[in-house]
């Protein structure tokens, strides 16, 4: 899931620049000193998916993750993607210095969309929190490739076969995120329930505390 | 497995000031990205040739990297010939191509391996260590030089865990496939890696609040620019204007 | 050749070494069926790296292995020898990654192609056997050390293997538990091979142990 060097178009590339920088900024605010092993290790594992490969039907394909990683940290989200992606290109050359900003965005505002979406729908019974767990797996790469088909067609007209083709052939990967995001959940709900963020109801002062992002808050 | 695939080496890019590399690199870069007449490709690839040169004396191995294609490419070869409206072409047995469409992937193909020998010359021949330095140095913030260097040592742990549980799998009879006992596998995995790592990572820092750590890490940085990288920054200065002139400036 | 009367494993000239270390050296091995063997050995000496030659984990740098009566020439020819070699890992935390311990006992069962009731059935008959019902709906990350090593036994076991290697399945654990180990090893006719540090586990276990010296093999009795 990674646009290439020298693909994009400028507005593109700059647009991903400021909202990853954007981004990155309000998730360091929000990730104190204590949580950055998290991060780190989050941030780790995004790298590692990308490298295993998983069967799906007669093809393969390698685990996103940002899913996962956007419902464990939140906005936080962005600046472990900004790191994985980084490392990414210096070790692969996938993606590079000038993509940077816009892969992140790319990835990391579906995982923080994931994030509201498992805290705020309303779930009780393991059956409904695996299917919206499912839900967040499945939107946190359905919206990246969406992200990464548009880059392509806003960039140059003539792409849009491309991008369209790219779009189509991430479906089974959303499928596949889905389930293994469901099964993540349900596994971290089993072992080791304090890393998953507090589920929240939908009020009137919780639409407010969206907008204290800017504020400096603790990830919970 | 996955190797430590920084180029070490000792040539005189790798004894360029890193910060001036990173900077040069996302100028550099950006402008190639952008840019849309064969001139100015031209004399970009001519520089990235120049300074992937001493690099390639200095450790072999950027070759292979270089060969790396992206997929993405091939998939521009195939369709934007195919697809794009223009002058047509006749191929052997009677496929339609535009020569546009060639032509824009020519292009693309051309500015990717420029971008990849910047890339793979000036910023993956820092190492790890050297590179936290240089972007605390260029005031990113702490923290986030933090989280790099910690993900940067997590990898490793993490892939040889997971290569690890995998061969265990393996040896109770586990062979993936495409059904949901494979995918619940993996989800089991991967969150018995998280779980385990994240306990471990908090008693570390437990740990070393113990020893009197707290929470700040100390400025890691005193670099100064040498002569030499006065001189390299000229250069550089000098081919940026060059691309931007043979760019924009109207013929 | 009669695969019943040939031995299990049968290693000839086995030479191995990591990239700065030679570990074995013209090793000769062999292991019939029904015998139970113990091995020792300083640490470092190479003794998981012989475990892992014996089911293909690592290849050796020249020699040859035979399993069953089959020389294996490939990765291939292993599988079915993993499927009747049950292997205990030194470290339990590289083998388990179920949420529960019920689970992760039921995951060898299902790779076989039970069904989910069966695959529960083996499990719980097992985990009884070893007396560590108890920790069925245990969260297996939560567990102490011991525990882990005997729930990883369990893994082990619920595949019903014709040949066990345990790779130090005392080592950290306390006499109690370690009494517990050796009396379950009494109670199980299969063949196995142990290789602990305790002298006086493998003379209570054992009928022959081997001493792992300079990459070679030595009998002592
Ligand atoms: N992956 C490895 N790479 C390099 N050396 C290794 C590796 N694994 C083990 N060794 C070395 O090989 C020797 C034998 O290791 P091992 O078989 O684990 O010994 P034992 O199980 O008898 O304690 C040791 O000296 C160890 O340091
Ligand atoms: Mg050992």
């Amino acid at each position: 899931m990674h646009i290439a060097e020298g693909i994009v178009s400028a507005p593109v590339l700059v647009t991903g620049i400021g909202v990853a920088t954007a981004g990155t900024a309000i998730g360091l605010r929000r990730l104190d000193y204590n949580h950055i092993a998290e991060a780190g290790i989050l941030s780790a594992c995004f790298f590692v998916a990308g490298l295993i490969q998983i069967p799906i039907g007669p093809a393969s394909a390698h685990l996103v993750l940002n899913g996962l990683l956007g419902i464990l940290l939140g906005w936080a989200a962005f600046p472990a993607l900004v790191v994985g992606l980084l490392l990414q290109a210096l070790f692969f050359q996938f993606g590079g210095l000038t993509t940077l900003g816009i892969n992140t965005m790319n990835l990391a505002v579906p995982a923080v969309i994931c994030r509201y979406l498992y805290v705020y729908i309303p779930v009780s019974t393991r059956k409904w929190k695996a299917v919206s767990a499912f839900l967040c797996g499945f939107s946190g790469v359905g919206l990246a490739s969406l992200g990464l088909s548009g880059s392509l067609a806003f960039s140059e007209e003539n792409f849009a076969e491309v991008a369209a083709l790219v779009f189509l052939s991430h479906i089974p990967i959303m499928f596949l995120e889905g389930i293994i995001t469901a099964f993540g959940i349900s596994f971290l709900t089993k072992v080791e329930p304090g890393l998953l963020p507090a589920k929240k109801t939908i009020s009137v002062p919780a639409l407010f505390q969206f907008f204290t992002i800017f504020r400096k808050k603790e990830i919970s | 497995m996955i190797e430590d695939s920084f180029l070490d080496g000792n040539s005189i890019i790798h004894n360029m000031d890193p910060r001036l590399r990173i900077i040069i690199a996302f100028i550099f870069s950006f402008l190639i990205s952008i840019s849309q007449q064969l001139p100015t490709l031209l004399l970009g690839l001519t520089v990235a040739i120049l300074i992937s040169f001493p690099v390639y004396w200095s450790n072999h191995r950027i070759q292979k990297k270089i060969i790396f294609v992206n997929k993405f490419i091939l998939l521009f070869w195939i369709f934007l010939p195919l697809t794009m409206d223009g002058q047509p072409i006749v191929l052997l047995g009677g496929l339609i191509v535009s020569k546009e469409g060639i032509w824009l992937a020519a292009i693309l193909t051309l500015k990717m391996n420029v971008l990849l020998l910047v890339l793979t010359s000036l910023v993956v021949t820092i190492p790890i260590s050297l590179l936290g330095k240089a972007l605390q140095s260029l005031k990113l913030p702490d923290k986030l030089v933090v989280l790099l260097l910690f993900t940067y040592r997590y990898i490793f742990i993490l892939e040889q865990e997971f290569r690890t549980l995998q061969v265990a799998a393996k040896l109770r009879g586990f062979e993936p496939a495409t059904n949901l006992h494979t995918y619940r596998t993996y989800a089991h995995m991967t969150g018995m890696l998280l779980v385990r790592s994240i306990t471990k990572a908090k008693q570390l820092q437990q740990a070393m609040v113990c020893r009197g750590f707290t929470g700040r890490f100390h400025s890691l940085s005193d670099m100064a620019l040498k002569s030499v990288d006065w001189m390299w920054l000229g250069f550089f200065i000098c081919c940026i204007a060059g691309l931007g002139g043979v760019e924009w400036i109207p013929r | 050749m009669d695969t019943t009367v040939a031995p299990i494993f049968e290693l000839e000239d086995i030479c191995f070494s990591y990239p700065e270390v030679q570990v074995l050296e013209d090793l000769q091995f062999s292991m019939n069926a029904g015998e139970k063997l113990g091995l020792m050995g300083s640490t470092g000496t190479g003794k998981t790296t012989l475990l892992h030659i014996m089911i293909g984990l690592l290849i050796p740098t020249s020699g040859t292995v035979a399993a069953f009566g089959k020389t294996m020439n490939s990765e291939k020819d292993f599988v079915s020898v993993r499927k009747q070699a049950g292997f205990l890992f030194q470290h339990s935390d590289q083998q388990l990654f179920s949420p529960t311990v019920l689970e992760d006992v039921a995951f060898g069962p299902l790779n076989s192609g039970m069904s989910s009731q069966e695959a529960k059935e083996i499990s719980w008959q097992t985990l009884r056997s070893l007396k560590l019902e108890d920790l069925a709906d245990r969260v297996t990350h939560r567990l102490s050390g011991g525990q882990k090593k005997l729930v990883a036994l369990a893994t082990v076991l619920s595949m019903s293997p014709k040949v066990l290697l345990l790779d130090e399945p005392t080592t950290g654990l306390d006499p109690v538990t370690k009494n517990h180990v050796m009396e379950i090893l009494h109670h199980l006719d299969i063949s196995y091979l142990i290789v602990s540090h305790h002298l006086d586990f493998l003379q209570q276990t054992s009928k022959k142990i081997i001493m792992l010296e300079h990459g070679r093999l030595i009998s002592n009795q």
